[in-house]
């Protein structure tokens, strides 16, 4: 579902999911609130580059990961298109979720 | 011309909202809507069958939800059917919040982002409940390209 | 691991059209299987049903289930008509024959075709196995 890799002191997440809905979630958030407990402090850059769908559940998944990292954390997003940067846009999320069209630039 | 039309069918549980969304993916490929609209209308399916699932039947399986997807000259309807616990005719009339702001966690999101959601894809949004049987219906009205 | 959906229309041949349709984009779910073979296949079927089944007339209902299992798919195409005078034949029709290409060409598209009847409902079971 996810795989990890450090660049620096961000901690890249890419997520293997096409579809992130109801089906998929409950178990993202799991995942990923596993690994900010390793480390709350850490850059956190989320690779959605593989998703073609994102109702809100899945946008609840990233706003709870927003929360979760609070003031002392720092989340990105890459890979952000089509029916998934419409679901932020419609939610205007898009407002709130810094977004980078490649690794490259998050890094930057 | 009369419309043409299909009922899907799926058990009440959340990862079946899935089936749903790209069985209508695949009927909007014969319909007048360009990629986005398609994506829209599917996204707007999913987000009122989850809403259906967790309002209507609290997220539990074993309860059939059905859905209507009925194709006519210039619109698309959708009616989604349950036998559940009845929506408050109120929260379809919920204002839109404020948009979200970066330095106030409590305006990230609502519970009602799924209306937000329909109420921006669909030209339509209606809900009504006539002896047990809960309707949402959704309308979009379609331009021929 | 079990997914279930239902598709319901009445014996229309524009009908036809949206459960083949509905049935492709369920096709994403199944990346290593020929989608336009299952299309076909769940079109044929569904034409046996509204043609000959209920002779083309309206009013009437065709289900099909569409059911992935961790082996394979099935999907089930039931009406309530009459019953086929004869199994789908595997056996290519004669060029200059019009019509009997429909069992052929289903048999083409899936690994296994079964009927089974229970009281006034037929069902046509195709399966696809997973790779």
């Amino acid at each position: 579902m996810i795989e990890t890799h450090s660049h620096g002191d961000a901690l890249v997440v890419r997520i293997h999911e096409k579809r992130l809905d109801a089906s998929v979630s409950p178990t993202l958030k799991v995942k990923l609130w596993e690994l900010v407990a390793q480390d709350a402090n850490q850059a956190l850059i989320l690779d959605l580059s593989e998703a073609q769908f994102m109702d809100s559940s899945g946008l609840g998944v990233m706003i709870s990961l927003l929360k979760l990292l609070g003031t002392e954390g720092d989340l990105k997003l890459v890979g952000v298109h089509g029916p998934v940067a419409q679901t932020f846009k419609l939610t205007r999320m898009d407002r709130v979720f810094p977004m980078y069209p490649d690794l490259a630039s998050a890094l930057a | 011309m009369s419309n043409k039309n299909i009922t899907l069918t799926i058990d009440s549980r959340l990862d079946n909202s899935r089936l749903v969304g790209l069985a209508v993916r695949g009927l909007c490929q014969l319909l007048p809507l360009d990629t986005e609209q398609a994506g829209q209308t599917e996204l707007a399916v999913v987000e009122a069958v989850n809403q259906t699932i967790t309002r209507a039947y609290a997220s539990e399986p074993g309860n059939e939800l059905s859905l209507d997807f009925s194709v006519a000259e210039d619109h698309l309807e959708i009616q989604i059917y349950d036998t559940g616990t009845t929506l408050d005719p109120g929260e379809l009339e919920t204002p839109d919040t404020a948009p979200p702001r970066l330095d106030d966690p409590d305006s990230w999101t609502g519970s009602n982002s799924w209306l937000a959601i329909l109420r921006q894809t669909m030209d339509q949004v209606d809900y009504y409940s006539v002896g047990g049987l809960n309707t949402l219906v959704l309308r979009k009205y379609l331009v021929s390209t | 691991m079990s997914q279930m959906i239902t598709f319901t229309i009445e014996s229309r041949l524009d009908n036809v059209a949206l459960v083949g349709e509905a049935v492709m984009g369920l096709c994403a779910l199944t990346p290593q299987l020929d989608s336009n073979q299952i299309r076909v296949a769940v079109i044929e079927g569904v034409n046996n049903a509204v043609l000959h089944a209920y002779h083309n007339e309206p009013g009437h209902l065709v289900q099909v289930v569409w059911c992935l299992k961790d082996d394979g798919l099935r999907i089930d195409i039931t009406d309530w008509g009459e019953p086929l005078a004869q199994e789908l034949s595997r056996q290519w029709p004669d060029d200059h024959q019009e019509g009997g290409r429909g069992g052929p060409l289903m048999w083409t598209c899936v690994d296994e075709l079964h009927w089974h009847r229970d009281g006034e409902a037929k069902t046509l079971s195709l399966r696809k196995r997973l790779a």
